[in-house]
């Protein structure tokens, strides 16, 4: 049994988790390859993943300054938006704070550690950050990276298989489907700022393995179908829906709300692993907005099963009234 | 070593670690010797483990009010508090005593007959113009008469070392997590101390509070009853309580929001649907409980709970009206009403306190008022109080006119010269003012909870025990008698699932 609200929690810590663990790698990759370019291609290509992340917004708003490591600093330490990784962070503790008491006290304590040293990073101010030449948010990708890795870990080894654990695995296995489909699309086009397969593949955590099969100059196309159709890598969006199929499978006795996204989750996974691909790609903007837009619905189906049978509106007429046979005094 | 000081002559407090002629008690003989053999440096080498691993954990507690809004960690004082096995004994039999009386006193005024005021014990004007006093509560039975299923009652130690009641907490105390808390982190700073004595663990409040949990639970609820722990958010000051005793009891953690109530009968919000609830212990007051029935703007309650409570579907813990028994204004009753339930003599005695409505007393008081505490019945947290010693002659007289305009506002005590025990202050252990929140469990039947939360002053010759005022607090042991050694008695105990 699990409360509608814990669920909720829980879900939603799974996707700060993945968020929070995908930026810091992305930050990671593109801060090695910015030491190593022009200042205005480097600035180009970070701006782009600001968009693949889709902080285009946040970013304007927060009037990010010129400095080369001004943007990963906006991506990492930044809390005035709840797209950096110490934001990230900062969600993952809360939610899984109100699940405190169900959850083991390695996870809670292990996502406590985090945001203790991520908000000493952030306390350091941004011009002093800047100032260091990116040496904080540098540290603090390191830091976020480890924590999220002792975050899964913890997560894996010690939770139980119940409800809680199902919820937070859709929840990040659907946030990584999210950004992978997101990264895809900055592959796309001719301008200077679009990345490379490799990069895509280093962004998604995905390139020693793809390197085996793929080689070393992978085409936007061949990673365009690793990264969808793969079908041993957790890194691909059809290994991500074929688990968070299962998932709903088990949640599927508990909570019948979990029809709908059952339903959507199978309908995606067979697309993508029945599908021709090929000919579906040769239009990727198409195919990519279609995939994107059905995840988007899907966690909204997730996260809209969380709540539907807990109200009495829903349920009224189906929950068991005392003095029906259940041994309760009228 | 560091510098392990002796409280000073003069000081008329009663020391837990010396005696007047500056010895050492057999009773800490052996951790004093522990002791001796840190200088400040490891001390402080070993409070800065605690810290880290308390900041880790989180285990912290809110400041209202505090521009950082937000937690901070547990304070806690490397040296224990220690109680001899005897003297425990004693203190176990007075608690078990004065809790039972009050429940017994609290089932007479809601579902009795108020023979207590019939007979002339408490006065029933007394009563019912108290805050606590609950109309709502009438009628309203508890299984066992567990009215107050969690007590926490404040002892202090006057000059002569006799152990004294101070006040009674019956409707939400907290504490108990951070006794626990506090054991483990001992374990973890000083893993050899334990070599030289056997502590009685504290381990097992889970289970102890879910089996006297489940006691109380509805007949009908069957052989597994649904229990929840019932806690304002993320926000409450105790937050991090609630969730460590649902973790320990393995019980939900709801927020009001979570439950529902359909024709008199309490449901939890689950994904699989709603799932009735027979036992809630709440962690909210009294009037924030049901917004139909007490203060229509809370959001932390449960619309029509109380309705439930009345229909006898559900059992709140601790039971709606337990304000009464102990207002400060009773509270100089309690020790005739142990007399009247119990036809026993009281095993621990209040802290000698005047009702200010019996003329007597109030002129008797007012010749010495400069002698006394005068403490507003309506307060907590120490407000309001005027010591009559460090008052100007100005406030003595404001204080009379206050107490003359509204007698039943007010009560006088005798100042008690709380016991002090060496603390960690700079580089030095000094003594330091301190008290003891033990914890009595009522289900099926009262139990006591082995020690307490030890909370020390941390600024010489401060009262103010008080966390959210800079107070400390102190693993507190409870030896187990010499020679009989309890199963399970060990020193570091844990503090029970997850580590």
């Amino acid at each position: 049994m699990i409360l509608a609200r814990h669920a909720d929690s829980l879900l939603w810590a799974g996707r700060y988790l993945e968020r929070a663990d995908t930026i810091a790698r992305c930050v990671s990759v593109e801060t090695n390859a910015v030491m190593h370019r022009q200042a205005t291609e480097a600035r180009l290509a970070s701006r782009r993943l600001v968009q693949a992340l889709g902080l285009q917004d946040a970013f304007v708003a927060a009037q990010v300054g010129t400095g080369p490591y001004a943007v990963m600093d906006f991506l990492v330490s930044d809390d005035s938006h709840p797209g950096s990784v110490v934001s990230s962070v900062e969600a993952v503790r809360e939610n899984l704070r109100i699940v405190r008491d169900r959850i083991p006290v390695e996870l809670w304590e292990e996502a406590n550690s985090l945001h203790i040293l991520m908000q000493s990073a952030k306390s350091v101010g941004a011009a002093a950050r800047e100032q260091t030449g990116g040496e904080v948010s540098r540290m603090s990708v390191i830091t976020a990276r480890r924590g999220c890795r002792s975050l899964s870990g913890v997560m894996t080894e010690s939770m139980s298989r119940d409800e809680g654990y199902a919820f937070m695995e859709a929840g990040r296995l659907l946030e990584r489907s999210i950004l992978t489909v997101e990264l895809l699309k900055s592959g796309l086009g001719t301008g200077a700022d679009v990345f490379d397969g490799n990069r895509l593949l280093a962004f998604t955590h995905s390139l020693q393995a793809a390197r085996r099969e793929l080689g070393h100059s992978p085409q936007w196309h061949a990673v365009a179908k690793f990264l969808l159709q793969h079908e041993q890598m957790p890194r691909s969006v059809l290994w991500c829906l074929g688990r968070v199929e299962l998932r709903l499978e088990d949640l599927a006795a508990a909570a019948g709300a979990v029809a709908t996204p059952r339903r959507r989750a199978g309908a995606l996974r067979a697309h993508l692993e029945y599908g021709e691909l090929d000919e579906l790609l040769a239009q990727p903007e198409a195919e990519l907005a279609y995939l994107g837009s059905a995840l988007a619905e899907l966690a909204a189906d997730v996260h809209a099963s969380t709540v539907a049978r807990s109200s009495f509106a829903e349920v009224h007429a189906q929950f068991v009234r005392p003095g029906d046979g259940n041994g309760r005094p009228q | 070593m560091a510098e392990l000081r002796k409280p000073d002559a003069e000081l008329l407090a009663y020391d837990e670690a010396f005696d007047r002629d500056g010895n050492v008690r057999p009773l800490y003989a052996a951790i004093v010797e522990r002791f001796s053999n840190f200088d400040a440096a490891e001390l402080r080498r070993r409070e800065g483990i605690i810290e880290e691993e308390f900041r880790r954990q989180g285990i912290t507690f809110t400041v209202y009010g505090d521009s950082q809004g937000t937690e901070r960690t547990w304070p806690m004082d490397l040296f224990p508090r220690l109680i001899a096995a005897t003297e425990w004994q004693e203190i176990e039999r007075g608690l078990a005593q004065r809790v039972t009386a009050l429940n017994r006193f609290l089932a007479d005024i809601y579902t009795g007959e108020g023979a207590a005021m019939a007979d002339g014990v408490v006065p029933a004007w007394l009563v019912q113009s108290s805050d606590g006093f609950e109309r709502n509560a009438f009628g309203v039975s508890v299984p066992h008469d567990a009215h107050c299923v969690i007590a926490g009652i404040d002892l202090v130690r006057d000059a002569e070392g006799q152990y004294r009641v101070l006040e009674d907490n019956l409707r939400n105390p907290s504490g108990i997590s951070y006794v626990i808390e506090n054991r483990a982190a001992m374990t973890r700073a000083f893993p050899r101390v334990w070599e030289d004595h056997t502590v009685e663990p504290v381990g097992q409040y889970g289970r102890m509070l879910r089996t006297a949990l489940e006691s109380v639970a509805p007949t009908g609820a069957g052989d597994k009853p649904l229990i929840v722990i019932l806690t304002p958010g993320i926000y409450n000051s105790a937050y991090f309580e609630h969730a460590f005793l649902a973790r320990e009891m393995g019980v939900e953690l709801v927020e009001g929001p979570d439950l529902v109530v359909d024709e008199h009968v309490v449901y939890l919000r689950t994904i699989e649907g709603l799932v009735p609830v027979d036992v809630i212990y709440r962690r909210i007051d009294d009037t924030f409980l049901d917004p139909v029935s007490f203060r229509p703007d809370s959001t932390l309650g449960v619309p029509g709970l109380l309705g439930a409570m009345r229909a006898g579907t559900v059992t709140v813990c601790n039971a709606v009206g337990n304000g009464v028994a102990d207002d400060k204004a009773i509270h100089p009753y309690v020790t005739d009403l142990i007399r009247y339930y119990l036809g026993e003599e009281p095993i621990l005695p209040n802290v000698e306190t005047y009702v200010m409505w019996e003329p007597d007393q109030r002129a008797a008081a007012f010749d010495r008022l400069d002698e006394l505490v005068i403490k507003p019945v309506g307060e907590s947290g120490g407000y309001g109080i005027v010591i009559g010693r460090n008052a100007t002659d100005e406030e003595l007289a404001n204080a009379r006119a206050e107490i003359e305009a509204d007698p039943r506002n007010w009560v006088v005590q005798e100042v008690v010269e709380l016991s002090t025990l060496a603390s960690m202050c700079d580089d030095a252990l000094e003594p330091r003012h301190l008290d003891l929140r033990p914890f009595v469990i009522t289900g099926e039947r009262t139990q006591v909870f082995p020690g307490g939360l030890t909370r020390v002053a941390m600024r010489k010759g401060s009262l103010i025990v008080n966390s959210s005022q800079g107070g400390g607090s102190k693993d507190t042991w409870v030896l187990a008698p010499q020679g009989q050694t309890q199963a399970g008695s060990h020193s570091p105990a844990s503090p029970g699932t997850g580590r």
